[in-house]
């Protein structure tokens, strides 16, 4: 039995020294011109790896040589900080931080090292940046937050009668606090009225919906990550119930919900990349670089809710507007 | 050897948490999953007095004080409304979800303009102090007959209301420390972190009872190792294990599974030692 456990003692002994000593992948000299990107993604869900393939498509794209590390947190807090300092130990020449947590995290563990984050929906209350404009530090980046007066313009456009919009928002999320807000901002001067109902956990959806579904018009679904997750049903009632409901981001739109004038979260993640070569390639500092909001913004709908809400295709606002696949 | 460090400093944060779990779940044999709720209220009330201009020192103390009054909320609910202690915890922790957002307002505060107290030295080094110094207070304080009472309420209940004490008082004093210890790991973690946020807790209760069961593993028969040593390796343990799982680059969808495994592991071998010790034992006695 002691011989057991100093087997033990000895092998958790070895793993720790094998991944002390295996000091920062050293770039060996032919690595030279390959940038190792460290990237760090928040949780798993369709927005986030979006944000993620677009950056990595987007520096393929622009030529840029890179080895990339990803690594993804589950949604565990401690881990961030882990894998924060893992990269930071490693030396990589930059770190890509996907959703707020991340990029706060990475913040924490380095002030050398360029944080470039996407999906965060208010840098600057985050404290990531100290303004859009003048970043001022090693962290700048893309948000992620939507053209709301078009998406919610998209309502009257489709139904000038529409009076009430539902909004589901997790309380746990800062990004979605601010949504809420900025729409109710924005309804009142659109003649429109925000019915909110927040909610702490996924299982809560199907309740706060039943609740809301009689007393609005359409639903607006804000780029919420619970949200995302349980899109499907939103969709799903809003039809059973015969509401229209528009998107903030388009990887709603394939799960159901019926359009929006609103960001990819890919082109979004490539918006990010060009700015990876400014750091990496051109040598710029990330508190040169303004941090950004989308720039490009796309109308697309599903056919299919379309056809389940019997609306009239010919309708004016599906002009530009593209099917989602 | 950074990302040991890394880790060490996570589990000592954390052996904080075991140590408060360990009054509840060990000494009292009370299932107090309240945790989830009170370590991020220790975050965020420790960001309330940080933001409106305490040092960091007495934000921290502060946030141990009225963690306890986490403590004080459970016990209320099962003894003076005869609700079971599991679910009193699950109670309180559904609370303190909606106080927390009510304390600044926000899901998520940000510190890095607020000063902590790691800036005035090594950080690692600050943590072993705290630790220490908890650890040694906690340990005198089992040592006091109000200690003494609290275990023996934790091994017999019947026998501490016998000798005409009240037990409830005694459960009532490990609550409170517990969930002040637990509310004190969340605020060092806040500050080291750099950021307080809602969801801070989750799964935080497997981070505590792994905590306890691998340091139970060490040296089962050894007397001398107290419980309170033990969950402060356990905890260290559990983090440098994440740590390794990290470090190893492996598939990060299996992250969290490989915690739990590892976790299994410990347990498994923590159940097998001890059988194969009774099984030793007894072949002497029939071999006689």
């Amino acid at each position: 039995m002691k011989k057991f456990s100093k087997v033990i003692l000895l092998g958790l002994v070895a793993a720790v020294l094998m991944t002390g000593c295996s000091v920062g992948k050293s770039v060996s000299a032919d690595d030279e011109n390959k940038f190792e990107i460290g990237i760090i993604q928040l949780a798993e869900h369709p927005a986030l790896d979006d944000a993620r393939r677009g950056f990595e498509d987007g520096l393929k794209e622009l030529g840029v040589d890179v080895e990339i590390s990803y690594q993804n947190a589950q949604g565990d807090l401690p881990a961030t900080k882990t894998i924060s300092d893992k990269f930071v130990k490693d030396e990589v020449d930059l770190i890509y931080a996907i959703a707020t947590n991340a990029a706060q995290s990475a913040k924490q563990a380095t002030s050398e090292i360029p944080v470039l984050f996407s999906a965060v929906t208010d840098p600057v209350s985050a404290e990531l940046v100290d303004s859009m404009e003048s970043p001022g530090g090693n962290v700048t980046g893309t948000s992620d937050l939507s053209p709301m007066d078009r998406q919610l313009q998209l309502f009257k456009d489709l139904d000038p009668n529409t009076k009430k919009i539902g909004i589901i928002f997790n309380t746990s999320e800062p990004n979605s606090q601010v949504q809420v807000e900025l729409a109710k901002k924005i309804a009142p001067g659109l003649g429109l009225e925000i019915v909110d109902v927040g909610i702490s956990n996924i299982n809560d959806i199907p309740q706060a919906l039943d609740s809301i579904v009689n007393k609005v018009d359409g639903i607006y679904t804000i780029t919420d990550n619970m949200v995302a997750s349980a899109i499907g049903l939103v969709s799903k009632k809003a039809i059973e119930n015969n509401l229209i409901t528009i998107a903030g981001e388009d990887s709603h739109v394939s799960s159901g919900i019926l359009m929006t004038d609103g960001i990819s979260y890919y082109e979004l993640g490539k918006q990010t990349a060009r700015m990876a070569k400014e750091i990496l390639v051109d040598g710029k500092s990330p508190s040169d670089i303004p941090s950004e909001k989308a720039i490009n913004t796309s109308k697309v709908f599903n056919e299919e809710t379309l056809n389940s809400l019997t609306i009239d295709i010919n309708n004016d606002v599906f002009k530009d507007a593209n099917k989602i696949d | 050897m950074k990302l040991l460090i890394t880790s060490l400093e996570q589990g000592l944060i954390f052996s904080i948490l075991a140590m408060g779990m360990l009054i509840t779940y060990k000494i009292l044999d009370v299932s107090d999953l309240s945790v989830e709720g009170t370590f991020p209220f220790g975050a965020f009330l420790f960001a309330r007095f940080i933001s409106i201009g305490v040092n960091p020192i007495l934000s921290t103390l502060l946030a141990f004080v009225f963690g306890t009054m986490a403590g004080l909320l459970t016990t209320t609910l099962f003894t003076k409304l005869k609700i079971r202690p599991l679910l009193a915890g699950i109670l309180t922790m559904t609370i303190l979800y909606s106080v927390n957002l009510k304390i600044n307002g926000k899901s998520n505060i940000p510190l890095f303009s607020y000063r902590s107290i790691y800036d005035s030295g090594s950080t690692l080094l600050i943590l072993l102090i705290i630790v220490l110094v908890v650890k040694i207070l906690l340990d005198l304080f089992l040592k006091t007959e109000t200690g003494y009472l609290l275990i023996a309420t934790g091994d017999n209940e019947a026998l501490v209301k016998s000798l005409g004490e009240n037990s409830t008082k005694y459960k009532l004093i490990g609550l409170m420390i517990a969930n002040g210890l637990v509310a004190l790991s969340g605020a060092l973690m806040a500050q080291y972190q750099g950021f307080v946020d809602i969801t801070m807790g989750a799964s935080i209760i497997v981070v505590a009872l792994a905590s306890i069961i691998i340091g139970d593993t060490i040296k089962k028969k050894s007397t001398w190792l107290k419980n309170t040593t033990r969950a402060i390796i356990g905890a260290i343990i559990y983090k440098i294990i994440g740590g390794i799982a990290i470090d190893l680059g492996l598939n990060p969808n299996d992250l969290r599974a490989i915690n739990a495994i590892i976790v299994i592991v410990f347990i498994a071998y923590n159940n097998a030692a001890s059988n194969l010790f009774r099984f030793k034992g007894k072949g002497g006695v029939q071999n006689a």
